[in-house]
């Protein structure tokens, strides 16, 4: 097959446009850079979103023809080899924006104790950066793309002075942090990256409780509309669409010299030639990129001699909870809607004097889906058929609630992806496989997590949907990896520098999840985007400096 | 109260008061017509007509036949499931004796519940709580609409922290 390749030497190539590439590229261009970006979807129309197709009229439309957006990425398309036993759920979105298309848009900062916890308990590596050299980028991200929330600052919990006004509380919420409040845990305004009034040209949210179908007026944060398209508008970014990145280049000198990708639907093979690589392809499929690019000068993988990249990766572990407040039994259904998802959220909860914490880290909450939502799948779990089921559904339905705890997973050696030595994709890309496996630590703290949440449904006098406790998520289900090509002061330990530069290959960057050293209790994409524009911030200075 | 809101109150208001006439009858694409038959009257014992629509009324059987076409295991579980009943024979007996054929088999006797059991439950209530009769009439959703403001909790003794 022939195989085109670009005249032109692209200043920086980046590879991804999801929160880490889209805020690589908008930072990049708005400082005089020019920027080629290789995605490998498109960009998701917004005049076809179904945010506003009702429940029942799905039906109707599919039977038409009609069909919602696709956004995730068919497994049957990019398969993820497991071990038998051991699934990992990984959710991909490949196309303009990533998984910020369809993101749950919690919008936490990672907190002092966060960063410096590593350190202290010394599990695995510190963290290369401190919260004093984060909250300028998170204060910038903030007004850049707007976050509703509170401004209090808890232990585990920076607040802000940039949130813009957070939604009221529904009335379960309101009684969930009561009863917390009695059982001794705090409960917050949540942060979520929902303009809740006109910012910076995007529309306010009008509440309509949608979100997860993609908004049609953009009214939370998603890199297409919030980075990628202001950076087109400098005239200095180059989108390739459809563009799958198979390999990062090296020249004599072992950097970075460009990408080899493949036309998504064409299956051609195309060479870009670069100065400056940055990965951004989302923490997996960055980390099966770098496994990939195996030159003469880099037989592991680029800049991989030490054996660190697709290793410690760490996500969440997580389970759900559900319960019905008796305040709400039978009462009035209201609309519930409000920005979608939780309008409180749970810091980081240890209990009295460290009383049974038994663990390392910890674990924070979301709070999803209460009052009356547009189904009632909780049915299922309720006894009995007829008309007594039927009276149960409807006097529960205003009252449900729902807590969502997530805990941090510790970073191991063996919790790893790889390339499948055999099994190739439909462009000759070997298929990654994920081993992984949450250990001792992760199971004592799913204990503590368990009783936080029955600890709180009690003091609401709840009546409890049926769990069995110590049940988890599958892995990845939280959708928060990291850790596959991480930050480290120590070359031999880490990848990346504390700037996300490869240690070994200084003209190439890595600015997705795949560099932080732990995956923290926290949702990650606020991380992401203040470290992507700090680690370009630095990129930019030393290409001003003639040093990359 | 905001303009809004008392809007989307009356667009409840109208819909709650739609007749609701049965679904015009559709034909089965999956299941045989004594096999769609038995099912309909199943999903009719497990969400009836009250003073609002049942399972029926909401188009709840065709909504079955078509997750049937979808997932070969489900549709073979409905179908030796309804077999498991005695198929049409079921129909034939009195109200009562259908209730009492659907009980021994809901777990409600304390003995775990029928797979075939939960498994149309399930399909049952996934679908009717997806219909305009089920979502709106019954439970009375009335989201998914633009709101200029979001009132939340309105309630001051909902806010209590003591
Ligand atoms: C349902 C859901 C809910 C979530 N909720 C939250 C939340 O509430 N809070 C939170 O902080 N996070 C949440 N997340 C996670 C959040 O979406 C991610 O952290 C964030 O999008 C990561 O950004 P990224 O740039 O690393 O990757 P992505 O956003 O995944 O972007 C990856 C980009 O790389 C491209 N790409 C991938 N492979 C290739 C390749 N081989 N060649 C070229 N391009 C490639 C893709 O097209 C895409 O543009 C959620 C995710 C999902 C799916
Ligand atoms: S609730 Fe707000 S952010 Fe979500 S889809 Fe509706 S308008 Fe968009």
């Amino acid at each position: 097959m022939q195989i085109r390749t670009s005249p032109e030497i692209a200043d920086v190539l980046i590879v991804g446009s999801g929160a880490a590439g889209g805020m690589a590229a908008w930072n990049l261009t708005r400082q005089g850079v020019n920027v080629t970006l290789l995605d490998a979807g498109e960009r998701f129309n917004r005049a076809r979103f179904w945010t506003h197709v009702r429940p029942w009229e799905f039906r109707t439309r599919e039977a038409r023809g009609l069909h919602p957006p696709e956004f995730y990425l068919q497994p049957s398309e990019q398969p993820v080899l497991t071990p038998p036993g051991r699934p990992f759920d990984l959710m991909r979105v490949w196309g303009r924006g990533g998984k910020t298309n369809v993101w749950g848009r919690v919008a936490l900062r990672y907190s002092d104790l966060n960063f410096r916890e590593p350190a202290l308990d010394g599990w695995e590596i510190p963290w290369p950066v401190s919260y004093a050299e984060m909250a300028p980028y998170y204060d910038r991200v903030e007004q850049l793309i707007g976050v509703c929330g509170g401004d209090d600052d808890e232990p585990f919990l920076p607040g802000s002075r940039y949130h813009l006004p957070p939604p009221n509380p529904r009335c379960g919420e309101y009684l969930i942090r009561r009863a917390a409040h009695h059982a001794g845990v705090k409960i917050v305004a949540g942060r979520r990256a929902v303009v809740t009034r006109e910012h910076n040209g995007h529309a306010p949210c009008h509440f309509c409780g949608a979100c997860g179908r993609g908004c049609d007026i953009s009214a939370f944060f998603n890199s297409s509309d919030y980075l990628l398209e202001p950076a087109l508008a400098t005239g200095r970014l180059t989108i390739v669409d459809h563009a799958v990145a198979a390999e990062v280049l090296t020249g004599d000198d072992g950097l970075a010299s460009g990408v080899r990708y493949f036309g998504r639907q064409t299956r051609d093979e195309h060479t870009i030639h670069a100065r400056r690589v940055i990965v951004a392809a989302s923490c997996v499929d960055s980390t099966r990129l770098l496994l990939n690019s195996r030159g003469t000068r880099h037989p592991n993988g680029i800049a991989n001699s030490n054996d660190v990249i697709g290793r410690y990766l760490c996500e969440q572990i997580r389970f759900h909870m559900y319960g019905f407040v008796p305040e709400l039994m039978g009462g009035p259904v209201h609309n519930d809607d409000g920005i979608s998802g939780a309008h409180i959220y749970m810091p980081r909860f240890v209990p009295a004097g460290g009383k049974g914490r038994d663990y390392l880290r910890g674990y924070g909450m979301q709070f999803w889906g209460f009052g009356a939502g547009a189904g009632a799948s909780f049915a299922k779990q309720l006894p009995g058929f007829g008309a007594d089921l039927k009276r149960a559904v409807k006097q529960r339905y205003p009252a449900l609630v729902a807590l969502h705890p997530y805990g941090e997973v510790l970073p191991r050696a063996d919790n790893r992806i790889t390339l499948d030595p055999v099994r190739k994709d439909a462009y000759g890309i070997p298929l990654m496989r994920i081993e992984y496996s949450i250990g001792e630590n992760e199971r004592k703290m799913a204990e503590a997590m368990y009783t936080t949440c029955e600890e709180i449904l009690h003091a609401a006098k709840a009546e409890v949907l049926p769990y069995r406790r110590g049940s988890l998520d599958v892995n990845g289900a939280a959708i928060h990896e990291h850790g596959t090509c991480r930050m480290g002061t120590d070359p031999k330990r880490s990848a990346l520098n504390r700037y996300c530069q490869a240690h070994e290959v200084k003209n190439l960057f890595v600015v997705d999840g795949a560099s932080f050293p732990t995956s923290t209790e926290k949702n990650p994409t606020l991380t992401i985007l203040a470290n992507a524009w700090r680690a370009t911030d630095y990129m930019a200075a030393e290409m001003a400096a003639g040093r990359v | 109260m905001s303009a809004t809101r008392r809007d989307a109150l009356k667009v409840l208001a109208a819909t709650t008061s739609l007749p609701f006439a049965a679904q015009a009858a559709t034909e089965p694409k999956n299941f045989t017509a004594e096999e769609f038959a038995v099912l309909s009257r199943l999903s009719d014992l497990i969400l009836p007509r009250t003073d609002t629509p049942g399972a029926v009324d909401a188009g709840v059987p065709a909504i079955l036949d078509e997750a049937a076409g979808r997932s070969p295991a489900l549709w073979d579980t409905l179908r030796e499931g309804v077999a498991s009943l005695g198929g049409a024979k079921f129909l034939s007996q009195s109200e009562a004796g259908q209730n009492e054929a659907v009980r021994r088999i809901s777990g409600l006797d304390g003995a775990a519940p029928a797979p075939f059991f939960t498994a149309l439950k399930n399909q049952v209530i996934d679908a009717y709580y997806s219909t305009r009769e089920g979502l709106v009439t019954e439970l009375g959703y009335h989201g998914n609409v633009p709101l200029a403001e979001f009132p939340g909790c309105t309630h001051p003794e909902h806010q209590r922290l003591d």
